[in-house]
């Protein structure tokens, strides 16, 4: 098997529909929520970066994923590259296991997206601790990975995947 | 197929490493200060568009539900009202000169009016451990980091980030802030702690022999500097007293409302500029007239917290 076989092809039309969901995913880190209920806000920008690490693999770009990780912490008022070194974790784990989640079945893409959600999470939420922030609740953890991965199988059939 | 795993792992540490340099950066030095502080003004523009459609939806249900007969009832309410404030602010007069002459007796300096700046909130932080407010007011306004804010009821928190046009406001009931409070009704000083929910706050280490109870009026007790003294902060909601410990337990309600502000007011406690003078009107460059910013004296807030009681 010739290395170009192996490559995931990219069906038509889900390069542009790529696009307008990282449109939809910086909109909804700056959608007003109220406080009593941000804990509901889905982590759409890291759900995306787990569909470009999934479909491109090795290909993906991580100076991309990076900038975008830096942008998401000044658009959060986080700490300054909290978030980009949370986006590349999950870029390099997926992209690494890409091939065997193409394989696998629905089930196991979405326990791997829930793992991956609570990761990031988890990661955000220890770095927050070393800049004196408060650790996050198990609920600020868990709710955030199984509502983003209630979007991942809708937006997969989108993105035709 | 293993040169590009290769590459990509290399590619991941090597950025990695860059993103732990920047957050150490950013959590022990002030090197990134300045260009965080550039960039506030660009992610302010991202926030008025995610604020726009529940604005509008707002503004479409205000304007769908303001009949004529309702606007004349408003407009009877807020003539009711401000005789009612008329009447307070003439009684808060003669308490006042009471104020001075007391303050005169006593040899203290006399208590100087501060001064605000008018801004409005166009976002809430997206971080749900933390709980902080957007404000479309920066440097350009004279907002400074550590100043504190009101809303038309209490204390709602200071400026933890300034940018040029664009300010980020913690919040007193985040979990990772304190402040000094005191009770009105007899003076005992206390640290209030957020919580971070957003209304409550909790005193801890308060001695079972603390005269507290239910329904007290907690306000800013001055110390530290950063608030000014005397700004209701919050209610006292439950005491607990559990025999057999040495510390009571007391949940507070805040008084600010901190999830519905949506004008809040920066409070000068020293005049920033040498421009400000306390009767002075400063109309700034803002985006609408209901908006501009004003620099306006305003009285202090334990004067009428204490004429409330």
């Amino acid at each position: 098997m010739s290395r170009s076989s192996k490559r995931f092809a990219v069906p038509q039309g889900t390069k542009k529909r790529l696009v307008y969901l990282l449109v939809l995913a910086v909109v909804a880190v700056v959608l007003p929520i109220p406080f009593a209920l941000s804990f509901l806000r889905p982590e759409l920008i890291a759900l995306w970066v787990l569909f470009i690490a999934y479909i491109y693999s090795y290909q993906v770009s991580l100076i991309l994923v990076f900038f975008l990780g830096l942008a998401q912490g000044f658009v959060e008022g986080a700490v300054f590259g909290a978030h980009a070194l949370a986006l590349i974790f999950i870029a390099v784990s997926t992209a690494n296991v890409a091939r065997r989640l193409r394989g696998g079945s629905e089930v196991q893409r979405l326990l791997w997206v829930i793992l991956m959600v609570a990761s990031h999470q988890g990661l955000l939420s220890w770095i927050f601790l070393i800049a004196d922030r408060p650790s996050a609740s198990v609920a600020n953890i868990v709710i955030p990975a199984l509502l983003t991965a209630a979007f991942w199988m809708p937006l997969s059939r989108w993105l035709k995947l | 197929m293993f040169r590009k795993d290769d590459r990509l792992r290399s590619q991941g540490i090597l950025i990695s490493l860059v993103c732990l340099v920047l957050i150490f950066a950013s959590i022990f030095t002030d090197w990134l200060d300045t260009p965080k502080r550039k960039v506030y003004d660009w992610v302010a523009a991202l926030y008025i568009i995610g604020d726009a459609p529940s604005r509008a939806a707002a503004e479409i249900v205000d304007y769908r539900q303001a009949s004529k007969a309702e606007l004349i009832r408003e407009h009877k309410a807020l003539q009711d009202e401000l005789l009612i404030h008329k009447k307070k602010l003439q009684l808060m007069a003669s308490i006042k000169g009471e104020n001075v002459r007391l303050r005169n007796l006593l040899n203290a300096s006399e208590s100087i009016d501060d001064k605000v700046v008018i801004g409005e909130v166009i976002n809430i932080s997206p971080d749900p451990s933390m709980l902080q407010l957007i404000i479309n007011r920066g440097y350009k306004d004279d907002i400074f980091v550590g100043q504190a804010v009101v809303d038309e009821s209490g204390l709602l928190g200071q400026v933890t980030a300034v940018g040029e046009r664009v300010s980020r406001v913690l919040l007193i009931t985040d979990s990772s802030h304190a402040l000094p409070v005191q009770i009105n009704r007899n003076g005992v000083r206390l640290v209030a702690e957020g919580t971070g929910t957003v209304n409550e706050l909790r005193l801890r280490y308060v001695s079972n022999t603390t005269d507290i109870q239910a329904g007290d009026i907690l306000v800013s007790s001055g110390l530290g500097n950063r608030f000014p003294f005397g700004y209701p902060v919050a209610n006292v909601e439950e005491v607990i007293a559990e025999p057999g410990t040495a510390f009571q337990e007391v949940r507070l309600k805040t008084l600010a409302q901190m999830d519905r502000s949506r004008y809040v007011l920066f409070i000068f406690d020293e005049a920033p500029g040498a421009d400000i003078e306390s009767s002075e009107i400063k109309a700034l460059d803002a985006p609408d007239s209901a908006t501009r910013s004003r620099i306006l004296p305003i009285q202090n807030s334990a004067d009428q917290t204490l004429q409330d009681e």
